[in-house]
């Protein structure tokens, strides 16, 4: 079975990255040239270059697209690596944070914390309420979906189709109601958007992406050991219920943060990790890295695509990454059916 | 001294009581077959041994220490169990899935590939190496799962059904790699049905019928007619194996439902 080299992965998917990010920053209303996104960049880390530039160029690339790109590569890489660890977690291939429910719950925790703690907590009301709101509606879902030691495909997708339409009810209604400038409009968490970015923002989603990137891979053997079934890794040694509630733990913790920032946005931890595993296998010490930068990426091309497409407006970003990523869930969907032997 | 031994052991499930004060234990260098019919228990009593299942009354020792007091990791590099079905449904190459089997070990990549190397040669598996497990054949599965089982070089290999999906020659090549193993130290507990084949390799048979342990001893010993008469509910012959002596099951009726 041929499969790519680890290092021709990475090397792609990091240029794939760069070339992105390039994008983001030069593509817009305001051009702005490849050169000149560096010279900008050089600029503000005290450096000096021959390249001219305007004060508006400047002030578009640091203040706006900058912050924006940064977020969009924290959410990415978020939705990336909680899509690959809830699916070894769960060991089913479909459980992206959207479809299980977990990205609607951590709206409506993001709504109500806000409306609640917002006084207190300042800027950290969204995200805490988003994770603790992400990881109510998980445990609520698996402990629907769970039997005998596997979760069902169907019932794990059917359980999560009800807990998003209840908690992303709740959300739209508070928002509605509350009427309360920090909530931003209806829609919002339920399509997201990129465009509220700023450096403030970022600083506050940053830390809790951070800690999932860098320590979900730390129990990457354990959930290879996983998929071979929860029995045979408890045989193995693997403290199976320790190993779930930490990895469920900080996958939500990274869903939560990123959906308080921008919203629920589908489908990205269901393509990339799918992808990765197509030409790399499902080995998570190269599945969780590389969905990370993976998602980053497609995040990444994907606003650039969404404020782009249909100038002067913006389309919600969560419409496009379902568009992409409606399909690919039907297709998966059958194949998984056919290869479970009916909807088990 | 015994490297596992159940003493006394029972499990409840509500009213079901699965097994029932059963003691049994088996040697460092002793391969101990374990038949009887569905429903007999002797599933309950692998996941038992394993430390899977905690027992509802009585306990399972391995090398002399109460399994409940052992961690998980302890136990890993104690005990290999090989579960009767195989669940893994993500592509991994089938060396992937017997490097694993040294998890317990922490050692290196190259330790791990060396090992999985040894085993899949010894199991008939090498050529599947490259193979994606979800792709294989029930059988090769089960084969690929016990070569796995084995890459994690335990004093103790419990297994349940190890010969179930697999041809005649590979059912051999199993009987054979098991009896290699406990003739170089090893304790195997295998659960099997095939009383011929346990039969031939095994050196005690253990007889389940409704929970309870009905005989245990030689397979010369214990594979009578009365015995498996009334455990099976069907009429036997055992006559010598024409070649190598062992007692061989021979089933002239009675099979039916009175």
């Amino acid at each position: 079975m041929w499969r790519i080299p680890v290092v021709v992965l990475f090397g792609g998917l990091v240029l794939g990255l760069i070339g992105t990010m390039g994008l983001g920053l030069g593509m817009g209303a305001v051009e702005i040239s490849p050169a000149q996104v560096l010279a900008i960049l050089l600029d503000h880390l005290g450096f000096d270059t021959a390249t001219e530039f305007s004060s508006t160029q400047d002030a578009v690339l640091w203040s706006i697209r900058l912050p924006r790109v940064m977020l969009g590569i924290a959410v990415g890489g978020a939705l990336g690596v909680a899509g690959a660890a809830f699916q070894g977690i769960f060991r089913n291939p479909l459980a992206d944070p959207h479809l299980i429910g977990i990205s609607s719950g951590a709206a409506l925790g993001t709504v109500v914390s806000i409306l609640v703690f917002g006084g207190v907590l300042g800027s950290f009301a969204g995200p805490v309420g988003g994770i603790a709101g992400g990881l109510g509606a998980g445990v609520t879902v698996y402990m629907l979906a769970r039997h005998e030691g596997r979760t069902e495909v169907v019932t794990l997708v059917l359980a999560g189709l009800a807990v998003a339409a209840i908690t992303g009810a709740g959300a739209s209604f508070l928002s509605v109601a509350a009427d309360d400038a920090r909530l931003g409009s209806v829609l919002f968490y339920s399509l997201g958007s990129l465009a509220v970015a700023t450096w403030d923002l970022l600083w506050v989603t940053l830390p809790f992406v951070a800690v999932a990137v860098v320590f979900l891979p730390v129990a990457a053997r354990r959930l290879d050991l996983l998929l071979l079934g929860e029995r045979e890794a408890a045989h193995l040694g693997v403290d199976v219920e320790r190993t779930r509630m930490v990895v469920v733990g900080l996958a939500t913790t990274a869903v939560g943060a990123s959906v308080a920032a921008v919203g629920a946005i589908g489908f990205v931890g269901l393509l990339v990790p799918h992808g990765v595993r197509l030409v790399a296998g499902p080995g998570h010490r190269v599945l969780l890295p590389a969905s990370a930068i993976g998602g980053a990426a497609l995040l990444v091309l994907t606003d650039v695509v969404a404020r782009t497409v249909a100038l002067p407006f913006e389309v919600p970003i969560g419409l496009l990454t379902a568009i992409i990523g409606g399909p690919v869930f039907l297709l998966l969907l059958g194949r998984t059916r056919r290869e479970h032997g009916g909807w088990g | 001294m015994s490297a596992a031994a159940a003493i006394g052991l029972g499990y409840r499930v509500g009213d079901a009581t699965l097994l029932d004060g059963v003691d049994l234990d088996v040697a460092d260098g002793e391969f101990l077959g374990v038949i009887g019919p569905n429903g007999a228990g002797k599933t309950t009593l692998v996941q038992l041994l394993s430390g899977e299942l905690h027992p509802t009354s009585g306990r399972v020792e391995i090398g002399g220490r109460d399994v409940a007091t052992m961690s998980l990791s302890e136990l890993a590099l104690l005990r290999a169990v090989l579960p009767e079905h195989h669940v893994l449904q993500f592509a991994f190459r089938c060396l992937d899935v017997v490097m694993m089997g040294r998890y317990p070990h922490g050692g290196s990549e190259a330790d791990a590939r060396a090992a999985a190397d040894r085993v899949m040669t010894k199991t008939d598996t090498a050529s599947l190496a490259d193979r994606l497990y979800p792709t294989l054949s029930a059988g090769e599965q089960a084969r690929v799962s016990f070569a796995r089982v084995l890459a994690q070089e335990t004093p103790l290999v419990l297994l349940d059904e190890p010969t179930g999906s697999l041809d005649l020659r590979h059912q051999e090549l199993v009987m054979g790699t098991l009896r290699d193993l406990a003739d170089s130290g090893a304790a195997i507990v295998a659960v099997l049905h095939d009383i011929n084949l346990a039969a031939r390799f095994v050196d005690r048979i253990a007889i389940l019928d409704g929970g309870l342990v009905r005989a245990v001893g030689t397979p010369e010993a214990v594979l009578r007619p009365d015995v498996l008469g009334s455990v099976y509910g069907i009429d036997v012959k055992v006559v010598p194996h024409p070649e190598v002596g062992c007692p061989l099951i021979l089933p002239i009726g009675g099979g039916r439902v009175d």
